[in-house]
């Protein structure tokens, strides 16, 4: 069997997981807020646009880490997700009440919050790992050609 | 199991240069926005500034007090804007775009992550995100300008008509107090015959007609010819029971 075609394990890397926060930081959060002040954003979309705002970024960027590093980089991308997000309550204050629709935060829907952009952070980097093989596939049959 | 090797992933010095510009990126908006852009003003789209000022002064003007020129903090935010969006950007966007085009490696194969392909892809981001925002832009702000336009256009068409037929109600006073010896209706407005002049300007088309003591004045307009306005005139001359179609409403 081909060794580009199966997920290959490898230990989690701590340096992953620090420059995936910095892509989300660089690439999500700053051209958010140059793009607009996010309240101006936020006062003209609905209240679901943070979901989509968080999801697509979260997602996109860890797709980017998941494609572009070696083996499969899945759990940094999802734990450099959580902490971006925690850290979104002092960059972007108007963020959190938003995302949680201004009801009251209680424990259960914050541990729910988390797990789910945990797991987005997980898919977009199995995304991207899958891209990877995908292309490491079509790279080693033009070789062989 | 898969042992990663640091120098295939990440170029030399690159862990450390990351770390410093999201520092950077965390700085400028924790400090800056709150300090350079207290009211949340978008940084790329300066004119949003320039924008809010006009109406700002308007509203200035509107109460009786002198318009204000932008302060020093509003000016060195606008300069950033331009700078940043307009100059800095797209400068190194392509430079380095360019620069890859001309002496780059082979797009298969895999290169270490360094800073300045990370500044690279920034600087992409911010000019892509100019470019898609601004075409809706522009034809969402068109399609404002050019219905504030019709709108005033509508408005000061029904201001003309009502003002004509304010002078038609005049004239159809003279006709309903004189006699019938001097041309006039004798207490009533049977037999009254609107002005040439009158009856047809540049704004309005007017129709009087004469029903149980009263006229039935009703104008419809040249301008928008679906907008129509009707009233009535009583005997004493004074019109009442105004209403307003389509868009003078």
């Amino acid at each position: 069997m081909n060794n580009t075609s199966v997920v290959r394990l490898r230990p989690t890397s701590w340096k992953w997981l620090v420059v995936t926060y910095c892509f989300l930081i660089l690439f999500h959060c700053f051209p958010s807020s140059l793009m607009s002040g996010m309240n101006l954003i936020f006062t003209f979309f609905p209240p679901f646009s943070i979901t989509l705002w968080l999801g697509i970024g979260i997602v996109s960027v860890s797709a980017y880490v998941g494609f572009r590093s070696l083996g499969a980089t899945i759990v940094e991308p999802g734990i450099a997700s959580v902490f971006y997000v925690a850290s979104l309550f002092f960059l972007l204050p108007d963020v959190w009440p938003r995302a949680f629709y201004y009801r009251v935060i209680t424990t259960p829907w914050l541990a729910a919050f988390l797990i789910l952009v945990f797991l987005a952070g997980c898919l977009g980097a199995a995304l991207g790992g899958w891209l990877q093989l995908r292309r490491e596939k079509r790279q080693a049959l033009a070789l062989k050609e | 199991m898969y042992q990663k090797t640091e120098s295939s992933e990440f170029a030399s010095g690159f862990f450390w240069q990351i770390c410093l510009l999201a520092f950077l990126a965390i700085a400028f908006v924790l400090y800056f926005q709150k300090i350079l852009w207290p009211d949340d003003t978008p940084a790329l789209f300066p004119w949003v500034v320039a924008a809010g000022h006009t109406i700002e002064n308007g509203l200035l003007a509107f109460g009786g007090r002198p318009a204000t020129a932008p302060g020093g903090r509003e000016e060195a935010s606008v300069l950033f804007g331009l700078l940043l969006a307009a100059v800095l950007s797209p400068t190194i966007f392509l430079l380095e775009w360019r620069r890859r085009r001309v002496s780059g490696p082979a797009r298969h194969e895999r290169r270490p992550l360094r800073v300045s392909g990370v500044i690279y892809a920034l600087s992409g981001v911010i000019v892509l995100s100019m470019a898609v925002t601004i075409l809706p832009i522009t034809i969402a702000s068109e399609s404002a300008r050019s219905g504030l336009r019709h709108s005033q256009a509508v408005l000061s068409n029904r201001d003309a008509v009502i003002y004509e037929m304010n002078l038609i109600d005049i004239d159809l006073s003279q006709f309903y107090i004189l006699p019938k010896e001097l041309g006039g209706g004798n207490h009533s407005y049977e037999g009254y015959r609107l002005p040439q002049q009158l009856a047809t300007t540049d704004d309005a088309r007017y129709i009087v007609t004469a029903e149980n003591g009263l006229a039935d004045l009703r104008a419809t307009s040249v301008r928008f010819p679906s907008c129509w306005v009707s009233a009535k005139v009583d005997s004493a001359g004074t019109m009442g029971e105004w209403t307003f179609g389509e868009e003078f409403q």
